[in-house]
């Protein structure tokens, strides 16, 4: 059975097509290493915001690594838990291992 | 009057890029005249990876690749005023903001204008029916939802796949809001295909293509909406009308340059791209008015945004320091039918070789084509490309063109079987 993706590495968005352990129509290692995990644990990076204390604003944050796709929603509940108080520096700890996962929440904005 | 040799105008990644190239290549009396609280424009908001993979070769947020360039600006102590917005500029370079500090006037040796671009509204494309609270432009809700953290509505249908559409798709789903559908009235969609993977296919939103939303219900808050199929002509086919309640619609309906206060200034327009018509340095009609970025045309990465914006800032300060040779000879650029715009519109020659970049967009999607630059009498420069879309602007690098005897010049977009 083959099954085709769209491969979310660059902007290029090449088609890849996976027949069985043939995997064709990537241009680049990323994307054959992209094609390979899809097919057994598809991961993303998440990004959302939190909210800062005493502010108007929310400050943006990212997951360090891609999250298993499956725990999006779980994480994404544990993000809107959190409040965090400035100054927020660049890439600043929000929440670390969140849920176990190996892969830690961090701002990406400063804040003064 | 305060003199100035270089106002920016805009401090979004085309005016921090033009800023920082300024710099470098001598230019100290500088300023970056920005409306907003803080740095960095539109990124500020587009807090989704994506941003970087050509300019820094990793990918960053939004939010991150301005901090990057706000810090080359902070290294260079580059000044900067923000919530200073410009009101007006002159041919003679006069440009008037304002302030706190009331009204001012800085007289400028040369300007670069990086002002962005402006999202399509509702009365631009004519949908007809109610104006009801639930209806905003995609790039607004995002404003909302990604800075101050409100979500403009619970029950979402979204009118354009452009990629806006598409990023607030999943960014509103991820919220908690349903996202019911996105209706495109081209066969194809404008966003790229990354997008419609990883926004819409993996949560299950549908994508209709050649549908549009016909009719628009609710008279204090929207409550529904009419979609329709459209035929080739894009008219809506009658009986196919669908009924879907929603409480918001958002439009990612296209973007287009802000470009109305050079206009006023008296910069020739290009009608095609909306920007100003530029030179290959990126000079409008008006000597030392420069343009660049999404007030220019506008661009889908902002990795293109950064190096234009550079070759502006590094010809802005030539143009300063008076290190551009004589103009010896102008060449008219033109393009073929299936091309949309074209940067640039004009060569000035100042060199036996120039090296020259085009940027343009073709018109529908091309599977495989040769492009050519050539005058009547001979091709100066021929490449293969494969996969053209009109949702992607393509950028061609041309060195050591020989333009010296030539006074047309044209890019033709073949297409290949
Ligand atoms: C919603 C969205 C999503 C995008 N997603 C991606 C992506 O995933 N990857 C990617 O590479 N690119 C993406 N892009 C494209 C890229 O980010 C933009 O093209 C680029 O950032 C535009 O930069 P700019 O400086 O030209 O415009 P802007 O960032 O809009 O900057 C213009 C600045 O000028 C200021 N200004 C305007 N008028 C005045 C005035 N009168 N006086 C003073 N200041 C003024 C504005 O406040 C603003 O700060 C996206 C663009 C948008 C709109």
């Amino acid at each position: 059975m083959s099954k085709k993706i769209t491969c979310i590495v660059c902007p290029n968005g090449c088609e890849i097509e996976i027949e069985g352990d043939k995997i064709s129509g990537y241009t680049c290692k990323r994307g054959l290493e992209y094609a390979k995990e899809e097919m057994i644990a598809p991961k993303r990076t998440i990004t959302s915001t939190v909210k800062i204390k005493n502010s108007n604003e929310v400050c943006p944050i990212k997951t360090s690594k891609p999250i298993p796709k499956e725990k999006i929603f779980d994480v994404l509940t544990e993000i809107n838990k959190v409040e965090i108080v400035k100054p927020i520096k660049m890439h600043e700890l929000v929440i670390e291992n969140v849920l176990n996962l190996g892969v830690n929440i961090i701002a990406t904005k400063e804040f003064l | 009057m305060i003199k100035k040799d270089l106002v920016i105008i805009g401090g979004g990644s085309a005016g921090l890029a033009s800023a920082v190239s300024a710099f470098d290549n001598g230019i100290r009396d500088l300023i970056i005249l920005e409306r907003n609280p803080e740095l960095g424009g539109i990124l500020n908001q587009c807090i989704h990876p994506g941003f970087g993979l050509h300019h820094f070769h990793e990918e960053l947020t939004g939010p991150e690749y301005a901090d990057r360039y706000i810090n080359e600006v902070k290294k260079r102590n580059i000044p900067y005023l923000l919530n200073s917005q410009v009101l007006n500029i002159t041919k003679g370079k006069i440009v008037t903001f304002i302030n706190e500090n009331g009204v001012q006037k800085f007289e400028a040796k040369a300007i670069i204008f990086a002002a962005g671009c402006n999202e399509r509204t509702r009365g631009q494309i004519l949908t007809p029916g109610y104006r009801p609270k639930g209806v905003y432009t995609a790039g607004l809700a995002q404003k909302y939802l990604n800075i101050y953290g409100r979500l403009v509505g619970k029950n979402v249908y979204i009118l354009g796949s452009g990629d806006i559409g598409l990023i607030m798709a999943r960014r509103m789903t991820l919220e908690g809001a349903k996202v019911l559908g996105v209706s495109e009235i081209m066969p194809y969609s404008n966003g790229l295909k990354r997008n419609i993977a990883q926004c819409l296919e993996d949560f299950n939103i549908p994508l209709r293509l050649s549908n549009t939303v016909t009719n628009i219900f609710g008279r204090d808050r929207l409550e529904a909406i009419e979609i329709s199929d459209v035929d080739e002509k894009l008219q809506p086919i009658k009986g196919t009308e669908k009924i879907i309640k929603c409480d918001t619609l958002l439009l990612s309906v296209g973007l287009y340059p802000f470009n109305s206060m050079l206009k006023n200034a008296g910069c020739v327009v290009n009608k095609e791209s909306k920007g100003s018509l530029v030179d290959q340095n990126l000079e409008t009609s008006i000597e030392g008015i420069f343009s660049t970025g999404n007030v220019l045309h506008v661009h889908d990465l902002v990795d293109f945004v950064s190096e234009e914006s550079e070759r502006a800032g590094t010809n802005a300060a030539k143009y300063i320091l008076n290190k551009l040779s004589e103009v010896k000879n102008i060449v008219n650029v033109s393009h073929s039918k299936n091309v949309s715009y074209l940067i640039p519109s004009i060569i000035k020659v100042r060199e036996e070789n120039e090296n020259i970049i085009f940027s343009f967009r073709v018109r529908k999607n091309i599977k495989k084509a040769t492009i050519i630059l050539k005058n009547p009498a001979k091709v100066h420069y021929s490449v293969k490309k494969i996969n053209l879309l009109p949702a992607e602007m393509i950028k061609i690098n041309v060195k050591n063109l020989n333009l010296l005897d030539c006074n047309e010049l044209s890019l033709e977009v073949i297409e290949d079987e």
